[in-house]
């Protein structure tokens, strides 16, 4: 049985912050929001089921990020896309340099660098539940981290600290 | 959480305009109602061909059953009518000929379930004659009485090479 209003809190209660996650990821508010609201719908789809699940919050996040690397539906989003941005009229606030620079950067980073990145530093997972989400070691999860930190390490001040990503790297060992 | 991923997540939320739950309930829910309503229109054809499948395969004429060359049988149907297994006694009473002979190539209607024992089963009776030999052993060869069948169709001889003198 479908509740409205059990999935409505969940809505509610999750949407902000994962649209954060999941523009992370992408570097695209306007695609993040498509994806995010395609999860949605598939997940209201599958709601009796997806209700006892211990995170629904994760099959979302899940959902939306296959999506975003997902090239068809990509594409046939792309006008969609257009549309939204033509009916947008509230300003979206300008974003700094910087961080655009440090979304271009994350852009050019393996999809699951990027993903492992942001489940940990976005998100706020540990390497073990961001293994648990991916279906991967906690070894690869770690080499994920560590080869995106390098990378981003000239655009992120915390990642040029070397002790910082040692700390981190063993926090979690 | 480094400083800047924090900024882009705030960024993210403070300008995102996300559907309502209500818009995305209603989005799901049309999909799931298309998607029910094209799983009874499958479901429909599916059994429609199915039970089509069945009522032909039960109505559909049994393959005609080839007995053999009915030239050959002394016992022969002169009606084309096939006989296929009347159940009761049949009334209409067909004329067949047992005992008179039937020429050759007249009687090509299969009797369905009556085999009957031929004199001739086996024998090339249509195919032409065929004659090899040498010049010299032709004449003896074609000379000589043949074995006739008895239905008087020629009869290929193969004779071998007799020395000469």
């Amino acid at each position: 049985m479908r509740d409205p209003a059990e999935f409505d809190a969940f809505y509610a209660a999750s949407s902000h912050r994962l649209v954060g996650q999941v523009f992370a990821m992408t570097g695209d508010l306007g695609e993040a929001e498509d994806a995010l609201q395609e999860a949605y719908t598939r997940a209201w789809q599958r709601w009796p089921k997806l209700r006892h699940y211990d995170n629904p919050e994760a099959w979302v996040r899940t959902v939306a990020f296959r999506l975003c690397i997902n090239s068809w539906w990509r594409a046939r989003n792309r006008l969609t896309a257009h549309r939204r941005a033509a009916a947008h009229t509230e300003p979206v606030p300008e974003l700094n340099p910087d961080l655009l620079v440090l979304i271009d950067a994350m852009r050019q980073l393996p999809d699951k660098q990027r993903r492992a990145l942001v489940l940990h530093y976005v998100a706020d997972l540990t390497v073990e539940q961001i293994a648990a989400e991916t279906g991967s070691a906690a070894g690869t999860v770690k080499s994920w981290l560590h080869r995106g930190r390098r990378a981003l390490a000239p655009l992120v001040s915390e990642f040029s600290d070397e002790e910082y990503v040692t700390r981190r790297d063993y926090d979690y060992a | 959480m480094p400083e800047q991923f924090q900024r882009i997540a705030e960024y993210a939320r403070h300008g995102s305009t996300l559907q309502d739950a209500a818009g995305v309930r209603a989005r799901g829910t049309r999909r799931l109602r298309r998607r029910r309503a094209g799983q009874a229109v499958l479901g429909t054809g599916a059994l429609a061909v199915v039970t089509g499948l069945g009522v032909n395969l039960a109505t559909a004429a049994p393959a005609p059953v080839h007995v053999g060359p009915a030239a050959a049988t002394t016992s022969a149907v002169p009606t084309p009518t096939p006989v296929l297994g009347t159940p009761g006694p049949s009334t209409s009473a067909s004329p067949v000929a047992t005992s008179s002979p039937t020429p050759a190539g007249s009687a090509a209607t299969p009797v369905l379930g009556r085999p009957t024992p031929t004199p001739t089963a086996g024998l090339a009776t249509s195919s032409p004659t065929s004659v090899i030999g040498t010049p010299g052993s032709t004449q003896a060869a074609t000379s000589s009485p043949s074995p006739a069948n008895s239905d008087g169709s020629p009869t290929s001889v193969v004779s071998t090479p007799t020395p000469a003198g």
